[in-house]
């Protein structure tokens, strides 16, 4: 057995190495961005140009999940900041479909490597999960990848071998010359509208407020997701960026985060919408989800928030913005 | 959990560390091993089938017991019956009652009656065909005084549930495989060695060749769109690399595993596009599954014993029933008709005339006839199959052409070039191993065997599909 589990070994040497090889191969961002053109329609295409591509700046940058890209008109936004100011204030939804810290992470890092941002505002939910996003593997760059807060994750294995698989098809494609970008992406900006209001029965009330006992697990299952944050955190703050929170509830979660509230404030300052804004059956697009009217009083809310808390509009002429 | 999973992979890992433990070694404790880690492995596609499989499994076990005390011979045909109709009954349920179901619903609409049939919502349990004919092999072994009944259920239960040939076979006889769990194996390197290399050989066979092969003809024979015959030609030939790798490449996989654990898989392809007739393509073809009908329905109908008339019939009754054990639908039987009446013509035709061939021209025609049924095989229905047929007789044109379903990485003329070389790897070792060649040279000059390792790795990292890779065609069935 021995001699055998030996030369099994020796012989592993080989496809080993090369996985290991091809694992920690360097991801070129434009692969990243587009391996997966048939996820959340294509949006990584689009943050990719949007990023890297376009050449208008990125003043203020919303960074969450499908709430974030149905809830934040950041042509509205711009176009308040702008007129209130007195100065061009570009803001950028860069919402990606589902939860996942680690993924606002990449598309923050990204951003800062080639925009010069004032201010990104973080969604912000209830219930961190300890799952890593789906897709994060596709678009991380081995560093993030490979990095010990990676491995806080019960998707670990599955991530390293889904990063493993998006470097193997740029090594393939290089080889074969193909290109990898596919689909076509979304033009301009990242707010997706639905005008339809969702089926009354299908929207459930919340819970009485309640804070939860954590149990070891459930405590455990929280420390990826905060080390990503805090990852976000760090990484803007040592570019001079400013941070801020805003709280996405669906239509179902309490008024304000019940569990995470007090670590969300302990690294900036949370936006919370007031429940009387939005809890209107008539402003949800489904149980998750703003609809159009929904993701404009949001929006409103928002412009009024940023003035209060953003250094980059403080000097602003705050009372117009009610009036417009 | 396919085999090319990650899953299958360190399933694998630790089922091979825990067969092997120190503190495992007697054959009691062994195959309750192999009966928990075959459980596990079937429970992962369904855990409701796990009850399925063991209902059936001991249903035989008891019958096959209450066969080898009762010498009555009415009471040992009631105890065959009962056998007979308990496996033959679970797979008719699960796999054949909506496909009798629905043509039976359909051919009464076509004579102007409306009855109103049942359909089941029932989701095909994975390798039913493959298990149900194992178990039924053995009941009628004992029946047949082949074979004494197995006394311990440790011995059966490993038998049925031995992982590595559960889901898609080889079809394991049981005078071949019983032996090897009723006795304590010794750990034996060169043979699990063996085993590495032929699972080695079949990743190759399968990531490398059957599922890139799978893109060219699932894009033609999707049923979607009107191809030329190019293109259908294309596909088909594809189709016919594609269903060989994929299902010698899982056999290898299958008989590579077993060796891991000691045990001995019977072979099931022996180079079968190399056949020189009909009946030798049958004797190289999923050779467990054509031995099982051989044994198990072409002799007992009386074999070749009757007069000719007898055999042609009970050939292709023998093929109409293969045809409809690889699927319910009217494709497969047609498929099997097909086989049928090219072996009862080959028979006529080597009794009637003193044609002789040369072997290349014998080959070729055995390949074309194979690959036109591959056609109907692998067709979405019957109509389909026929509009495939109506534009290689020139009776039909397609639009699209075999430019249009080169696209994607068959659009890259380096991509084809390699898949090229991968098939030409692919028919020098098939060659040698017809030819009886090679295979020493390989095993005796370790330089030229590492290298061979060393460049099927690399194949397989640049070439294999890993992302959603199909499943094996064979587990459908």
């Amino acid at each position: 057995m021995k001699a055998f589990l030996k030369k099994v070994i020796l012989f592993s040497i080989l496809p080993l190495g090369l996985c290991l090889a091809v694992l920690f191969s360097d991801l070129k961002r434009e692969n990243a961005w587009t391996s997966v053109p048939e996820d959340c329609d294509n949006r990584g295409s689009w943050i990719y140009q949007r990023i890297f591509t376009d050449t208008t700046s990125v003043d203020i940058a919303f960074i969450g999940t499908s709430r974030t890209i149905n809830g934040i008109q950041d042509t509205l936004i711009t176009r308040l900041l702008s007129d209130v100011d007195g100065k061009k204030i570009n803001v950028a939804n860069l919402g990606y479909c589902r939860f996942g810290t680690e993924m606002q992470f990449l598309i923050a890092k990204d951003l800062i490597s080639k925009k010069k941002v004032r201010t990104i505002v973080l969604e912000v939910n209830e219930g961190l999960s300890g799952t890593s996003h789906p897709i994060y593997p596709y678009f991380a760059a081995t560093e993030d990848l490979v990095h010990p807060a990676s491995l806080m994750n019960q998707n670990t294995p599955s991530n390293y071998y889904n990063g493993f698989l998006a470097r193997l098809t740029q090594l393939r494609a290089t080889i074969l010359s193909e290109s990898q970008s596919e689909g076509t992406p979304l033009p301009n900006y990242g707010y997706r509208g639905y005008p339809g209001t969702a089926d009354p029965a299908t929207l459930i009330e919340p819970d009485a407020p309640h804070k939860r006992e954590l149990n070891f697990i459930q405590r455990f299952d929280k420390i990826y997701p905060e080390a990503w944050i805090e990852r976000t955190i760090a990484l803007c703050r040592a570019n001079n960026i400013e941070v801020l929170f805003v709280y996405l509830p669906s239509y179902h979660d309490q008024a304000q985060p019940q569990e995470e509230l007090s670590f969300y404030q302990s690294h900036a300052t949370v936006l919370i919408p007031e429940q009387k804004q939005l809890h209107r059956k008539s402003l949800w697009r489904d149980h998750d989800h703003l609809n159009d009217p929904g993701a404009q009083i949001l929006s409103i809310w928002l412009c009024e928030q940023l003035f209060k808390h953003t250094e980059l509009l403080k000097n602003a002429n705050k009372n117009t913005i009610s009036a417009q | 959990m396919l085999f090319n999973s990650i899953s299958f992979a360190i399933f694998l890992i630790v089922a091979f560390a825990i067969f092997w433990l120190p503190a495992l070694q007697t054959v009691r404790r062994r195959n309750l091993i192999v009966i928990i880690t075959g459980s596990f492995f079937y429970g992962c596609w369904d855990i409701r089938f796990l009850g399925l499989l063991y209902l059936t499994a001991t249903v035989d076990f008891f019958v096959a017991k209450s066969l080898e005390k009762s010498d009555q011979e009415k009471k040992r045909r009631r105890l065959i019956l009962v056998s007979l109709i308990s496996n033959l009954s679970v797979l008719g349920l699960f796999k054949y009652f909506n496909f009798f179901s629905e043509s039976t619903a359909q051919i009464l609409s076509e004579l102007g009656f409306h009855p109103d049939f049942i359909t089941l919502k029932v989701v095909l349990p994975v390798g039913i065909s493959f298990y149900t004919f194992q178990a039924l092999s053995y009941t009628i072994d004992v029946y047949k005084k082949r074979l004494q009944a197995i006394t311990r259920p440790d011995v059966y239960l490993a038998y049925i549930t031995f992982f590595p040939q559960l889901v898609a076979g080889p079809i394991a006889r049981a005078p071949m495989l019983i032996p090897q769990f009723q006795r304590l194996n010794t750990f034996n390197e060169t043979f699990a060695i063996s085993g590495l290399r032929l699972m080695l050989w079949g990743f190759f066979k399968k990531s490398v060749i059957a599922d890139n092969f799978s893109v060219v003809a699932d894009g033609v024979f999707s049923g979607q769109g009107h191809y030329s015959s190019s293109a259908i030609i294309a596909a088909a030939l594809a189709f016919t690399i594609q269903i060989y790798c994929d299902f010698s490449g899982y056999s290898d996989i299958a008989r590579g595993c077993a060796r891991l654990f000691g045990i001995d898989l019977m072979k099931n392809f022996r180079t079968p596009y190399f056949a020189n007739s009909i009946g030798d393509f049958w004797r190289r073809w999923h050779i467990s599954m054509s031995g099982w009908f051989r044994d198990y329905v072409y002799i007992p109908l009386g074999g070749s014993k009757s007069g000719y008339l007898k055999k042609s019939i009970n050939l292709m009754a023998t093929f109409l029933l293969s045809g409809l054990w690889h699927g319910a639908g009217w494709t497969y039987i047609l498929w099997g008709a097909w086989h049928g009446t090219a072996l009862i013509t080959e028979n006529v035709l080597q009794r009637r005339t003193r044609l002789r061939l040369p072997g290349l021209v014998k080959n070729t025609l055995v390949l074309v006839i194979v690959i036109a049924g591959w056609i109907m095989f692998r067709a979405e229905s019957v109509v389909h199959a026929g509009r495939y047929y109506a534009t290689l007789a020139g009776m039909d044109h397609g639009i699209i052409g075999l430019s249009d379903i080169l696209t994607g990485k068959w659009g890259s003329a380096l991509f084809r070039g390699c898949m090229v070389l991968a098939l030409a790897g692919l028919f020098i070792v098939e060659y040698t191993i017809e030819k009886g060649v090679g295979i020493r040279h390989f095993q005796e000059n370790r330089i030229f065997r590492w290298c061979s390792y060393a460049l099927i790795i690399v194949v397989l990292l640049l070439f294999g599909v890993y992302n959603s890779p199909p499943a094996f065609i064979y587990f459908q069935f």
